[in-house]
């Protein structure tokens, strides 16, 4: 038995439950799960992880306590006005349960921060409260294949929806471009607490279900919740084939040799290409389109090489990674990028 | 017909009528219907004075954002189900 006397008892009440049980417990104790943002949302969604069993949490959040916080942010009170939120949760979680790891990451999330956040986690629970780190996030999850409860609350309503890499929709295929600018915030707008904990609740229920190996509601469903009309809506969404975060890569503006790093290599004649932002190519669709124009060699998991003439060989990584072995110049590796990457195929439309 | 959706906080400017049909070919179209029926307060939650969709709200064609098809030029057939709700980003 893996458990302590004292956590069978802890835990008696949801391990009495059938979806839970003990098997699902010793699935909460070994989960990791990132909570990112640590504020009306991260407040509640790591209070019900922690004290569930979650066995490892990190908690990130760039913020210091403010007493414009405290209405709402439970885990903090006045007399922390001015600590940083992850320090004060990572204490707070543990002493409400000394039996799990508590990680404080004091982070802004960015496009090049996002793979500290999501690193060797099970699922990552969304706090944010802009769009800029959240698609930051849904990026970093889908090139490292995490499951992400995507949750935003504002004035008396809120959304929710579980994305699955590879599976369901995405971030980006369900908002697009969405910019912050002009957006209306919790300074703006105002927040009713309650709808905080009505989201955060439901984004623990996803999370809990994946851990627990049960299928999640939300996926290809974005919830609409509103507390002020006391309704729950959910409206179908559909994964784009040509997203640019979750979809085969397209050649379209985004991959203009600007976007693309380069650098020689220590072999002769050999060069690797990286697009700045790495992308999550769907490799078995890549390895049929290279296969009928090039000489397949390797289909790997996470990469493939192929003969691209009689002298050059070239391996493309699900990353969209390229290492080119057999040229003398960036600008014929850059010519070789892009006739791969084209033969990738035109998309299919949505 | 098209059937349109529309979440809570938009259906404040319908009498909280959430479920509307029309017959259009496109969705600019279905939603000056939409707008004739319910008047200006929903065309001012939906649109801003130029005509464009606001950009908190999000417009989804059989689950498809419309940010990726034609916006509201984007074609509709008939079966189409089309939804309409705000983008949530605080938290």
């Amino acid at each position: 038995m893996i458990f302590t006397k004292e956590e069978l008892e802890r835990y008696s009440r949801q391990t009495v439950l059938p979806e839970v049980g003990l098997e699902g417990q010793e699935r909460l104790k070994d989960a990791r799960v990132s909570v990112v943002g640590i504020g009306g949302l991260g407040c509640v969604s790591s209070v019900q992880l922690a004290a569930m069993g979650v066995g490892y949490l990190r908690v990130v959040d760039q913020d210091v306590v403010d007493v414009t916080n405290l209405h709402r942010q439970y885990l903090y009170d006045t007399d922390v006005l001015g600590y940083p939120k992850v320090e004060v949760a990572q204490k707070r979680l543990k002493a409400l349960n000394p039996g799990i790891k508590v990680d404080a990451l004091p982070l802004s999330v960015t496009r090049e921060t996002a793979g500290y956040v999501v690193r060797d986690v099970d699922v990552v629970v969304d706090g944010l409260d802009r769009f800029a780190p959240r698609h930051a996030i849904n990026e970093a999850c889908v090139q490292h294949d995490i499951p992400y409860v995507y949750g935003g609350a504002l004035t008396s309503y809120g959304n929710v929806s579980t994305i699955i890499p590879g599976r369901t929709a995405c971030l980006e295929c369900i908002m697009g471009e969405v910019h912050d600018e002009g957006l209306p915030t919790c300074e703006t707008a105002g927040v009713f607490p309650p709808i905080l904990s009505m989201i955060a609740s439901i984004q623990v229920r996803e999370a809990v279900y994946l851990l627990l190996g049960k299928e999640p509601l939300l996926t290809n469903r974005l919830l609409f919740a509103d507390i002020h009309e006391l309704e729950l809506e959910t409206f179908n969404v559909v994964r784009r084939p040509t997203c640019s975060t979750c979809g085969t890569p397209l050649i379209e503006a985004k991959l203009f040799a600007s976007d693309l790093k380069i650098a020689q290599l220590c072999g002769k004649n050999s060069y690797m290409v990286s697009p700045k932002i790495p992308l999550a190519l769907d490799l078995d669709r890549a390895a049929a389109s290279i296969g009928s124009t090039f000489k397949l060699r390797v289909r790997a998991a996470f990469g493939l090489t192929f003969d691209y003439s009689e002298d050059v060989s070239v391996s493309l990584m699900k990353t969209g990674n390229m290492l080119i072995k057999g040229i003398e110049s960036e600008e014929k590796a850059l010519e070789v990028y892009d006739r791969v990457m084209k033969t990738l195929g035109s998309p299919q439309d949505d | 017909m098209v059937k349109i959706v529309l979440s809570s906080v938009i259906a404040t400017a319908t009498n909280g009528v959430k479920e509307h049909a029309v017959s259009a070919s496109t969705l600019r179209e279905a939603l000056d219907q939409l707008f004739a029926t319910f008047g200006d307060a929903l065309r001012n939650k939906v649109v801003d004075d130029s005509g464009n969709l606001r950009r908190l709200l999000n417009i989804y064609v059989n689950g498809k954002n419309i940010r990726f098809l034609d916006q509201l030029d984007t074609k509709l057939s008939q079966e189409d189900e089309v939804a309409i709700l705000p983008s949530v980003s605080g938290g």
